[in-house]
């Protein structure tokens, strides 16, 4: 069994729905009535775009393509700890 | 044998992620109001991105291209599965309690809130802080900050 081919079919089938999920959700971040959609959006967004930059490193042979997901995913966090904070003390302690 | 089992195990979590991503994302546009939006995106940060990302970690465990670089690619792998796993629950929630008690956009409609009865109404938090207000005196200056006084 060829790991390599095998892989580049998964990553063929694979890629297409992640891009097809990408842009169903940058259409709710565009579109959100309030300010909470739209962070939503953004964090399923990230979350989904560090999971897909891990497999696109398996693809491209890079470890620095792989270890940029977790400033990814930590940013997102960061992202949702903020507005939470904005919102309900008015301010954002660091 | 066994790699070619942990192969193909990979393999399906990742393809069975992106269906997970793809379900998440057809709800998150279709959902008529927040709280079910929020549903939505539980389902596609657990199941649209921990679950790939484990998948990848175990194809990198026995993907040979990469020769000994492999090890240090499912290593940071199963690391952003762990933390996405720990991050996005605790996230998700406090972004909906954000929402709720900070009052953003509109409530749909329940038959029965609980949380709102036990709350204490605004008109009786104002009376206690006023209570308990200490009014400053002349000579002492007010003590800057940024906190909002009022929303």
């Amino acid at each position: 069994m060829n790991f390599e081919s095998a892989f580049l079919n998964v990553l063929y089938f694979s890629a297409v729905i992640y891009a097809l999920a990408f842009i169903l959700y940058g259409i709710r971040a565009i579109k959100g009535p309030t300010t909470a959609d739209i962070i939503l959006a953004v964090d399923c967004l990230s979350f989904d775009m560090a999971a897909f930059m891990v497999v696109l490193g398996i693809y491209f042979k890079s470890i620095m393509l792989a270890s940029g997901a977790i400033i990814l995913a930590l940013w997102a966090f960061m992202l949702d700890l903020y507005y939470t904070k904005y919102v309900l003390y008015g301010e954002v302690e660091v | 044998m066994i790699e070619e089992v942990i192969f193909i195990i990979g393999s399906i979590a990742i393809l069975l992620g992106a269906i997970y991503d793809l379900i998440a994302a057809i709800g998150m546009l279709r959902f008529p109001d927040f709280y079910m939006r929020s549903h939505a995106a539980t389902v596609g940060t657990i199941g649209g991105a921990a679950l790939p990302v484990f998948g990848a970690g175990l194809v990198a465990l026995v993907y040979h291209p990469l020769g000994s670089q492999r090890f240090f690619m499912a290593g940071i792998a199963f690391t952003v599965g762990v933390l996405i796993l720990l991050i996005a629950p605790t996230g998700s929630h406090s972004l909906v309690s954000a929402v709720y008690f900070g009052r953003i956009g509109r409530k749909p409609p329940l038959a029965v809130d609980q949380l709102e009865e036990d709350l204490p109404k605004r008109s009786d938090v104002a009376e206690l802080v006023r209570e308990q207000e200490r009014l400053p005196k002349e000579e002492e200056e007010p003590k800057f900050s940024f906190r909002r006084v009022r929303r």
